[in-house]
């Protein structure tokens, strides 16, 4: 273990019983087996599994690191390991610090407790005297925005609620290691962003992460490294992007082959991290940090209103399917920013994502202080006709962090989509297709003189990269 | 730096108990605060607050009193002085002390367990706090102790105070009993449900609302009933009731005081063994 080690798993396994009726039997079994000193089991007594299995990785001070793999891989399990709530069951973890936050879906309060409460017991956890919680009290509920229940027993929070008041409390002390369970998606989308923001902030300081979670742009965003999990093994380690896409690839419907548990890797040394200049840090502290956040509830980029023309025009808010489709976002920004990324979504009338596009491959857009518009334009709108609704987001290109947004939080701008009478659209409706797609048509026939049009048709397609 | 292994943690027992000294130690903020949220969660929500701690006890010990009529009950102590009915007090009080104490330390794993699931976790701070927390409810039944005795016109001698001593064995005797089995009613619920019954069973086989028996089969139940011996240890010395066989009473405070470690001990490790059997 290095100097600037802070984690390290060693031939670590964890076992678990899937039969409950057990629970007592082997429970009892086990603690008596502490209380006499015998030595653990490398086997597996009925209903018993394995969750994880040989883990071997190291952390170092300042690393961000993804897990990734499917329900029940062993993402959550190795991460209780770490927190020091389970015991492993084989092999030894070693943390060279006690200041460890877990952040998971029920966030570790106390149901029966108030609010109010639980920051005073989660806080007197964390080492905190009792004037230094009275003093920090106000200041936690009001960024955890939930100053009007503050009162009420934790039981009657809804789970984004217990997410915000435990992530307001551990964002106002000094957090070496933040274990991050997949808890983004049950907060509301503008304090999520909060909490990602604060990370970025967080991961800037120097602090470690390690990071289980499905909302692949924050690990992208976040993390120098990642490791898939399967079966309680890890199979893959390295840059971030490079394990996401294995993991993306290997649940491929198309693929058909089911990813099989495989031996261990072991995970290579993380790269040193270079040391940020003094300079680089801004307010390297907690207080620094939790001030900030405390502040972020307002994004720089102020999107005030959405505008949809279409061509041809067919009415305000409407478009004819397949035809062009320029969605704008008018905005009031109090920052002056290049790199960065704009994007929308349309969503149906049940609220379901139907198109998602972000500007990565186009050259990024950029912000002056005050009025700003950005714009893209769909050439030919590939949706059924229906009624939909229009989102939009600023983001900055590197780390994503969104810096504005409008329509997730109310309705959307509405937009219509109206029907034609090519290409036999009233047949696909009455198909009840999903959607329809601009389409070159071919000739039965390769023959160059069969169709006038068919050698432009095959000249299109083959510059397009798709004609075999 | 901490290390979380797969081997018993007494196989350092010097680590682990410096480390259970230590934890013990700045864990004493932390049970305070454990105490104070407790103690409003429970009297929360109620129009007499507080007054709870007190309530049940002033009521039984009421019904009992009014209930006995000293001229049929007879008298105990030196020559039958003291009331039939302060006997009786003394015994609801201290068989609710040992029930109250068993069944805090008993689920002191369930209270806490939203908790343990979540972070690393003190244990030494929740016991503390269920000690301090069946302290409390102890204390807050003497006054009603203090009552019966004015009002039944016993004399209050200075070996009152080892009276009040003496009930630290059933303190310790609840914890001791409460925390061996903590881990054990976690994991199943079959104490759970034996709890309708045993406090009933264990009023039955001793001498709270009768006179402990001197002869017959009935003296030889109390002569193994450790409770017994605890509960007429306090009597004697609080005022000079029925004396308790001596031999029976020290040989129960020994061993609350050997089991108690073990007890402690099993708190100490089971957590983990707890947090992944139980769902979250």
């Amino acid at each position: 273990m290095t100097a600037d080690t802070l984690i390290e798993f060693n031939a670590v396994s964890k076992r678990f019983c899937r039969r409950g009726d057990r629970s007592l039997r082997y429970g009892m079994q086990d603690l008596l087996r502490d209380v006499l000193v015998r030595p653990p089991r490398d086997t597996l007594r009925d209903g018993e599994f394995w969750a994880l299995r040989d883990i071997d990785f190291s952390v170092r001070r300042g690393d961000v690191i993804g897990l990734v793999g499917h329900n029940g891989a062993g993402k959550s399990s190795l991460l209780k390991l770490l927190a020091g709530i389970y015991r492993p069951t084989l092999g030894n973890i070693t943390v060279r610090t006690e200041r460890i936050a877990v952040l998971d879906h029920s966030a570790g309060l106390n149901p029966m407790q108030t609010g109010r409460e639980c920051i005073y017991t989660k806080l007197a956890l964390l080492g905190q005297r009792r004037a230094e919680i009275a003093e920090r009290v106000d200041a936690i509920v009001a960024v955890s925005e939930l100053g009007h229940v503050i009162d009420a027993q934790v039981c009657t929070y809804s789970t984004g609620m217990r997410v915000r008041l435990a992530f307001a409390i551990y964002a106002s002390v000094e957090i070496d290691i933040f274990l991050v369970d997949d808890s983004l998606g049950v907060a509301d989308i503008r304090f999520a962003q909060r909490m990602q923001r604060y990370w970025h902030d967080f991961v800037r300081a120097g602090g470690t992460m390690l990071l289980a979670t499905h909302e692949m742009y924050l690990m992208r965003s976040l993390c120098t490294r990642a490791l898939l999990l399967d079966h309680g093994r890890i199979v893959s380690a390295g840059p971030t992007e490079a394990v996401i896409s294995e993991y993306l690839l290997s649940y491929l419907p198309a693929s058909g082959v089911e990813t099989g548990a495989s031996d261990a890797v072991p995970v290579p040394a993380p790269s040193v991290r270079a040391p940020a200049a003094p300079g680089q840090l801004e307010d390297p502290d907690a207080a620094g940090r939790f001030a900030r956040f405390a502040r972020s509830d307002a994004f720089p980029v102020e999107i005030t209103a959405i505008e949809l023309a279409a061509d041809p025009a067919v009415g305000k808010g409407a478009v004819q399917a397949l035809g062009r489709l320029t969605v704008s976002a008018c905005c009031i920004s109090s920052i002056a920013a290049e790199n960065l990324l704009f994007g929308f979504e349309i969503l149906d009338e049940q609220g379901r994502v139907i198109i998602h596009v972000r500007s990565d491959e186009a050259p990024h857009y950029t912000t002056v202080q005050g009025a700003n518009r950005f714009a893209a334009t769909l050439v030919n709108l590939p949706l059924m006709p229906g009624r939909y609704r229009v989102c939009v987001a600023v983001m900055e290109a590197g780390s994503k962090a969104i810096l504005g947004m409008r329509g997730w939080e109310d309705a959307g701008e509405a937009l219509e989509v109206l029907p034609h009478f090519r290409d036999d659209l009233l047949g696909a409706i009455s198909r009840q297709a999903l959607m329809t797609a601009p389409v070159i048509w071919q000739s039965g026939s390769r023959h160059e003189h069969a169709w006038p049009e068919a050698a432009v048709c095959q000249e299109a397609l083959a510059d397009a990269g798709d004609y075999r | 730096m901490t290390e979380n292994s797969a081997h018993s943690p007494l196989r350092h027992p010097g680590r682990l108990m410096r480390e259970t000294c230590t934890a013990a130690s700045v864990s004493m903020a932390l049970a305070q605060q454990l105490l104070r949220l407790r103690l409003a969660q429970l009297y929360r929500h109620s129009s007499l607050g507080l007054l709870w701690a007190v309530l049940p006890t002033l009521v039984i010990v009421s019904g009992v009193t009014l209930g006995l009529r000293g001229d049929e009950a007879g008298g105990v102590g030196p020559g039958g002085a003291v009331a039939f009915q302060v006997h009786v007090a003394f015994g609801v009080v201290l068989m609710q002390t040992f029930v109250e104490t068993f069944n805090g330390h008993r689920g002191i794993f369930d209270l806490h367990m939203p908790l343990l699931q979540r972070m690393r976790f003190p244990v030494e701070a929740v016991m503390i706090a269920q000690v301090a927390e069946s302290a409390f409810h102890l204390l807050a039944k003497i006054p009603v102790l203090l009552l019966v005795m004015v009002f039944f016109g016993v004399p209050l001698a200075p070996t009152l105070l080892l009276g009040l001593l003496a009930c630290m064995p059933i303190l310790l005797a609840g914890i001791a009993l409460g925390a061996l089995l903590a881990p054990l009613s976690t994991l199943g619920k079959d104490l759970d449900r034996a709890m309708v019954f045993l406090p009933w069973l264990v009023f039955l086989v001793t001498p709270v609302f009768y006179l402990t028996p001197t002869e017959g089969p009935w003296a030889a139940v109390q002569a193994v009933n450790p409770i017994t011996a605890m509960l007429d240890g306090v009597r004697h010395l609080a005022y000079a009731g029925t004396a308790p066989a001596w031999l029976a009473y020290w040989i129960t405070v020994v061993s609350v005081l050997l089991v108690l470690p073990l007890s402690l001990l099993m708190c100490k490790l089971a957590p983990p063994h707890l947090a992944e059997r139980l769902p979250a």
